[in-house]
């Protein structure tokens, strides 16, 4: 076994941390409504 | 970014379950986060415009102390199309006359522009840089060239070979009464001068009869209008699409079949060129039926429908604003309300516009990277 390399990898997971993410889901067509509009005087 | 705002379009709304809507109720732009902590809608709360990341950051921290990276929530709203930067500087590229003309061109492009900017004036920035020639005058062409005044592009040059008819009164809007008679490009391009004098407006007489002629007169513009249904209404567009392909530019054609009005957007290097589209809808066509180009039926609101598809087409394929639907023929079906067009096709293996050579590789006589960087059609030249 490589020791050098195993001892990197735990370096890295060590020093990136999991990031916190949002999930962004975009609308689908289905959920477009139509009630109002503008004329743009 | 130095100060995040939420851009006032999008402003975000909080449903009882924590999910934030945010950028309205219109697909293509609307979204929803799922946010049961409350990060998000905190954060989103805190871009006014009034703050830095780092303030943000830190008031995000105050609020959810068990939130381990706010700077991570934080970079990933204000790396969306919903965010502006409330500190940027309109750019000196445009007069403050120009702003107050186009602020609702501001706030249009802003609106459905999907990448972050700055100042949210950059796509009339490209507008006002760009030249388009309008080939084509009568129905379709008024539409498209009065829209491209209208909304600020920079240089259009108008031509089209024939006089003002009295029967072109219902439906070409350049065109007044006192026009009957005068050659169309002359009258157009007084008219344009009219509707915007902040532009440059040239024009000429002239028939298009021949590819190479087509090569000429776009030779310098980033793009193509085709408005025209001489010689036959193939023909030019094959010429157009060849032309356009071999120039490195982007073109937009439109006309109409009576009621059924439709647009295709194309763009050198990117998506199926019109000669594949062409083919790919005979094939779809039962054998042994004629090519049916409609007759001379045609009225103001499917000639406008036809020459603001153009337009908008264009504005797409010259700013990435909308993104333009390219390698499509799409449109509208004024007698059936449940009838949208929507034409894709694979490039033609071989094809020498937009194809593929046997072995897969890139045509690389005809090709030309265009890239559609944030939807903008940057064209590489030989």
């Amino acid at each position: 076994m490589n020791t050098n390399e195993h001892e990197t990898e735990a370096v890295d997971e060590a020093v990136v941390p999991a990031k916190t993410t949002i999930t962004i889901r975009l609308l689908d067509k289905i959920e477009t409504t139509t009630s109002s509009n503008s004329v743009g005087n | 970014m130095r100060l995040p705002r939420v851009k006032f379009e999008h402003r975000p709304h909080r449903y009882e379950d924590g999910t934030i809507r945010i950028g309205g109720e219109i697909y293509g732009i609307a979204a929803e986060i799922a946010d049961p902590y409350g990060w998000a809608w905190t954060a989103l709360t805190l871009m006014d415009g009034t703050r830095s990341l780092d303030e943000i950051i830190e008031r995000l921290r105050l609020a959810h102390p068990e939130l381990p990276d706010p700077e991570s929530i934080v970079e990933q709203l204000a790396a969306t199309r919903y965010v502006e930067d409330a500190a940027a500087v309109p750019p000196a590229g445009l007069s403050e006359r120009e702003r107050d003309r186009y602020s609702r061109n501001h706030a249009f492009f802003r609106t459905v522009d999907i990448v972050p900017r700055g100042h949210g004036w950059e796509t009339q920035l490209r507008l006002k840089s760009a030249r388009v020639v309008v080939l084509g005058l009568g129905g379709t062409g008024c539409h498209a060239a009065w829209a491209l005044a209208a909304v600020g592009v920079g240089t259009i040059h108008c031509v089209d070979p024939d006089l003002v008819e009295l029967s072109n009164l219902n439906r070409q809007v350049l065109y007044g009464e006192g026009d009957v008679g005068r050659p169309k490009a002359e009258a157009a391009v007084a008219r344009l001068r009219t509707v915007n004098s902040d532009i440059s407006v040239t024009g000429e007489r002239r028939h298009i009869g021949s590819r190479r002629e087509l090569d000429e007169l776009i030779a310098g513009y980033d793009a193509l209008a085709l408005c025209a249904d001489r010689p036959t209404g193939h023909d030019i567009r094959v010429w157009a699409n060849r032309a356009c392909a071999a120039a490195g530019i982007p073109w937009a054609g439109g006309g109409y079949n009576g009621p059924l009005v439709t647009v295709g957007c194309f763009a050198p290097g990117a998506g199926a060129c019109y000669e594949c589209l062409s083919s790919g809808e005979e094939a779809r066509r039962h054998p042994g039926t004629p090519v049916d180009l409609g007759g001379p039926g045609v009225i103001a609101t499917s000639a406008g429908v036809s020459g603001q598809l153009v337009a908008h087409a264009l504005l797409g394929l010259l700013t990435g604003v909308p993104v333009p639907p390219v390698g499509t023929i799409q449109g509208v079906n004024l007698i059936a309300a449940d009838h949208h067009v929507w034409v894709r096709h694979p490039p033609r293996p071989g094809c020498p516009v937009c194809g593929t050579r046997a072995d897969g590789s890139e045509h690389n006589s005809m090709h030309r990277m265009t890239e559609i960087d944030a939807g903008r059609a940057n064209r590489t030249r030989p």
